[in-house]
């Protein structure tokens, strides 16, 4: 039985449970837990109140032999920025201003092979650029950083929307599931006796 | 000019490297229409912009939904990609508007 708390927001109806059940859900007839491997297959999801939905028919098996390991890699850094253009021409000037970074940055050195830059708009006489990069090294990415406010002045004409000050270099993650043999998993539980101040 | 979302609505979301978009129908008229009607090739063609390896696909008829699971969507997962819809959130709103007959 899905509920929720009384005085609360949100809703619970048929169709927030069955989107619930299908987020980040792969094959329905095999879902993985450390304990039972689920098949919802034949669930049934039916409204038997306000806000009170029941889910059934769920069928478990046995869990996986495997256990999942979410491993993960650093792999260079990364950082973002956005600008607002305004005025005309705006594709044109989210292209020069892309060129105008990237051609410093060249000129210190540095080129960038993973680089993004995101339009969102134009709306009116505006468009917002989002422009993302990674590289395997800390201080490229810190050049790219310095690159933006520099274009507010010294850019194409109507560049704004710094606000935020020098984006922040953050380290870059690769991201490796994979499954190894559950018996290589020792669970080892610690209790700790609270101490009253 | 008709919509996917006129019939169904969904939620999307990341598996490690993977996305996977589920479509729920309204009423169960309406799944055997998607049932029939909704690909896997035309999901991939939709997003021909994102880096898709292949779209596995799943009929939940019981929830009267289909699951896709977009294989290599998300350039490397939420982690490594620079996208701004780097753990595939938006891509159920982005197949809800596509034109349906």
């Amino acid at each position: 039985m899905i509920t929720k708390a009384v005085n609360t927001g949100g809703v619970v109806t048929v169709e927030t449970v069955k989107e619930q059940l299908l987020y980040e859900l792969g094959d329905p007839e095999n879902f993985l837990t450390p304990d039972v491997t689920v098949s919802l297959r034949d669930v049934r999801v039916e409204q038997v109140g306000g806000n009170r939905v029941s889910v059934s028919g769920a069928i478990g098996s046995p869990p996986p032999p495997t256990l999942k390991v979410s491993a993960t890699r650093g792999e260079g850094y990364r950082t973002e920025a956005t600008l607002v253009l305004i005025g005309a021409r705006l594709e044109e000037k989210a292209e020069q201003t892309r060129s105008i970074i990237f051609s410093r940055l060249a000129d210190q050195g540095w080129t960038f092979d993973n680089q993004l830059m995101e339009l969102f708009g134009p709306s009116e006489d505006r468009v917002l650029i989002r422009l993302a990069v990674s590289h395997d090294e800390k201080e490229a990415v810190e050049a790219f950083t310095k690159e933006i406010a520099p274009l507010v002045s010294a850019g194409a004409q109507g560049t704004t929307g710094y606000t935020g000050g020098r984006p922040k270099v953050r380290p870059l993650f690769g991201f490796y599931p994979e499954f190894i043999d559950r018996e290589a998993v020792v669970p080892r539980i610690s209790y700790f006796e609270a101490v009253r101040s | 000019m008709k919509k996917l979302k006129d019939i169904a609505y969904g939620r999307s979301g990341d598996k490690g490297a993977d996305a996977n978009i589920g479509i729920i129908a309204y009423n169960e008229e309406d799944y055997e229409v998607l049932q029939k009607m909704l690909t896997s090739e035309q999901v991939r063609a939709y997003f021909s912009e994102l880096p898709i390896e292949r779209v596995d696909r799943y009929e939940l008829p019981n929830l009267w939904a289909l699951n896709f699971v977009l294989v290599g969507a998300l350039d490397g997962g939420g982690s490594r990609s620079l996208r701004s819809d780097a753990q595939g959130k938006g891509l159920a709103q982005q197949l809800l508007e596509m034109s349906w007959k």
